[in-house]
């Protein structure tokens, strides 16, 4: 049973180890491309974030949701707003990190520590929703979808999101050294 | 009783994930597909600690460029990959896939609003995925304000689209031809990517007189899980080791 051990430690080693970033943009890389070869449909997030608060609103204002889901030609109705190919994905995102945490024997709960943590978290989720829906995608969907696919709307986005983050960079640098 | 590892609550996950999986298939069989390419997503994101707040935010706090040349590695694999799906498509006739979205006014507006965003949260939609996966509670409360946050730009949409957007989605090979449009597109990444090392040198050579430590152990500067707890912001932040966060 040595061989077993070997493997077994072999395992743990790798299982508590990390890929470097490079190694794990090229495997984000290759499984946005298997996603696109066999659905055509590029890895996306926050549209289905999105459908997760319609579904949550629809219960109060209908209407809007459905004037929306129009405007951007999509054919979604109330039923699939949950129980679509996004919701699983994005479900299985977190799954597959809560794997990989558990694997490395490195999960653990983490408390929310401060009140200003809380706010910061709220105001920057806030932005990112509404940035998101004005720009038609986030980091995946419009940056790495939309110039992927060649479309112009991602290449703008991309630039205008570094002035951003390198503006709010400063402006937290700025707001950590001062307090 | 001894207490169940982390080891063994790893492997009782992986026959949930299973049973799930097979409800899925049996439920429609491309969720299945998802389904495991979220998983694969998921675990890669936890492994490489790769994070694209951290990609710009490492630029401003410790003018280290590695992440950024991560995110722009993915960036440039996904394109030539995409390229030839659109070409093969377009050969035969097809609708070409992929997002081709409007362009204008919102789209800068929006980069810039989601660029200061996932600074101040500590990380993208993506990044919060993960990080809820990771255990932290906070981003329980960041993934309900991008909710939130997005039912305001959908109710806002209809005014953004009156004023600003023309609907015109601008597909390049349309205006640059095929082989122009994948070759322009790939020029300007590839030039961002040479240039990343330009920038770092010079910043290094003019503040310090050294390079960017090349070869660090992974761990040290795993995106959030290792640091956070040094971290009173909570934002997306890799640590490293013998450089000081006032650097500059």
């Amino acid at each position: 049973m040595t061989w077993l051990k070997k493997i077994m430690v072999k395992l743990d080693n790798y299982l508590s180890s990390s890929w470097p970033h490079w190694a794990g943009a090229v495997v984000l890389a290759l499984l946005n491309i298997t996603l696109f070869t066999l659905f055509h449909r590029p890895w996306g997030v926050t549209s289905t974030i999105t459908k997760w608060g319609f579904a949550l609103w629809s219960f109060m204002d209908g209407d809007v949701v459905l004037n929306y889901l129009q405007q951007i030609g999509s054919s979604s109705s109330f039923a699939d707003l949950l129980i679509n190919e996004g919701t699983i994905l994005n479900l299985g995102v977190v799954t597959g990190v809560l794997l990989a945490a558990l694997a490395a024997s490195q999960f653990r709960v983490k408390r929310v520590k401060s009140g200003s943590q809380v706010l910061l978290g709220v105001a920057g989720g806030l932005l990112m929703g509404y940035g998101a829906r004005l720009a038609l995608g986030c980091n995946i969907g419009a940056l790495l979808g939309g110039i992927a696919s060649q479309s112009l709307h991602g290449w703008v986005f991309g630039f205008f999101l570094f002035i951003g983050a390198v503006a709010g960079s400063l402006l937290l640098r700025h707001y950590i050294f001062k307090l | 009783m001894r207490k169940i590892s982390q080891r063994q609550w790893a492997l009782l996950l992986l026959i949930v994930i299973a049973a799930v999986g097979w409800a899925f298939f049996t439920y429609k069989s491309s969720f299945l597909i998802y389904w495991l390419i979220g998983i694969a997503i998921g675990f890669t994101f936890y492994r490489s600690g790769l994070c694209f707040a951290s990609a710009c935010s490492d630029i401003v706090f410790f003018r280290d460029f590695r992440m950024f040349r991560a995110a722009l590695t993915l960036l440039l694999i996904s394109f030539v990959g995409f390229y030839f799906v659109q070409l093969q498509a377009h050969l035969h006739d097809k609708p070409i896939p992929g997002y081709i979205f409007p362009v204008g006014m919102h789209t800068a507006v929006g980069g810039l609003l989601f660029g200061v965003g996932m600074i101040l949260a500590g990380g993208c939609v993506c990044g919060t995925l993960q990080r809820l996966g990771e255990g932290f509670l906070l981003f329980w409360l960041v993934l309900f304000s991008i909710i939130g946050g997005s039912i305001l730009g959908a109710y806002h949409f209809s005014w953004w689209r009156k004023h600003f957007i023309s609907l015109k989605p601008v597909f390049l090979p349309d205006i640059f031809g095929w082989f122009l449009g994948g070759a322009i597109g790939l020029a300007v990444l590839l030039t961002v990517y040479g240039l990343t090392y330009v920038v770092e040198k010079r910043k290094f050579t003019a503040k310090r007189g050294g390079t960017c430590g090349g070869k660090e152990t992974q761990s040290a500067r795993r995106c959030v899980s290792n640091t956070t707890v040094k971290n009173p912001k909570g934002f997306c932040q890799t640590k490293q080791r013998g450089r000081s966060h006032s650097g500059d």
